[in-house]
């Protein structure tokens, strides 16, 4: 419960015009890829998800003028995405900047320990031998 | 010379990469599993830059993120990945390679451009 309290608290904001999680990581992947790659399959198969959500946050996110095509609004539909100067201006507000601030004042033994925990949910517990065997060499 | 050492467990994509970052003007050291590039890492021999696949067979490569972050904090790491970790997705890769101290992520298949402007980018830095 503890744990599901602080990721709804990482995403305050919770009306039907707010930016959803994966609108947010759909501008954090356009910010950190060549745009060569920034194709609606492509995004789909980053985030590991389908391609029709990622196809209607795409949607959304043009309609707000936070991306856009390379070549504007004219060009053809397979188009490579981009973020526009407002979807850029945004990021600066990504509301996983908080939670990275809140991590990094942590003690670094803590923070070591809260990042291998992490590291395991995120890979379902893949790595967990290898985790546990290294964590106490930090 | 600069040194990148390249490790992945596919033969194909060691001798692709490595040929690639040879014609680029550079040394490569090679290792396909995970014990070997640890090794590597700790003899001390001269490396500047590292690019690790991701998944080393079914494992995610921690153990060797680990040793160099322990062993070569300031030497530049890309991490590189194509899927293969059955429902983990390239994101939680690449999240999971930055908290584990890689400086880059370059999604497989990747274009020779691609690669070599991240290394240059990589080094200069």
């Amino acid at each position: 419960m503890l744990w599901e309290r602080t990721v709804r608290n990482i995403y305050e904001e919770r009306s039907s015009s707010a930016i959803q999680p994966l609108q947010w990581s759909i501008l954090r992947f356009l910010n950190a890829s060549p745009t060569s790659d920034a194709r609606v399959a492509t995004i789909a198969k980053y985030l590991g998800t389908h391609h029709a959500p990622v196809s209607r946050a795409v949607a959304t996110l043009m309609k707000r003028e936070l991306i856009e095509k390379v070549g504007g609004p004219t060009a053809v539909r397979t188009s490579p995405l981009t973020l526009t100067s407002r979807g850029r201006d945004l990021l600066k507000t990504d509301p996983i900047r908080k939670l990275a601030r809140e991590m990094r004042r942590l003690p670094d033994r803590e923070r070591w320990l809260l990042e291998d925990i992490l590291k395991k949910l995120a890979l379902n517990q893949h790595a967990l031998d290898t985790i546990d065997e290294d964590s106490s060499s930090h | 010379m600069k040194t990148v050492l390249v490790i992945d467990d596919d033969p194909e994509i060691i001798e692709v990469v490595s040929q690639m970052v040879a014609a680029h003007g550079f040394k490569t050291i090679t290792a396909t599993d995970e014990a070997s590039a640890i090794e590597i890492v700790n003899n001390g021999q001269q490396i500047d830059l590292a690019i690790v696949d991701f998944w080393i067979g079914t494992e995610p490569a921690l153990k060797l993120l680990n040793a160099i972050k322990l062993h070569r904090a300031s030497m530049p790491v890309m991490v590189m990945s194509g899927g293969g970790g059955g429902d983990i997705s390239l994101e939680v890769a690449h999240t999971v390679s930055l908290v584990s101290g890689a400086t880059q992520f370059i999604q497989k298949p990747f274009k020779r451009d691609d690669l070599l402007s991240k290394i240059d980018q990589l080094l200069t830095e």
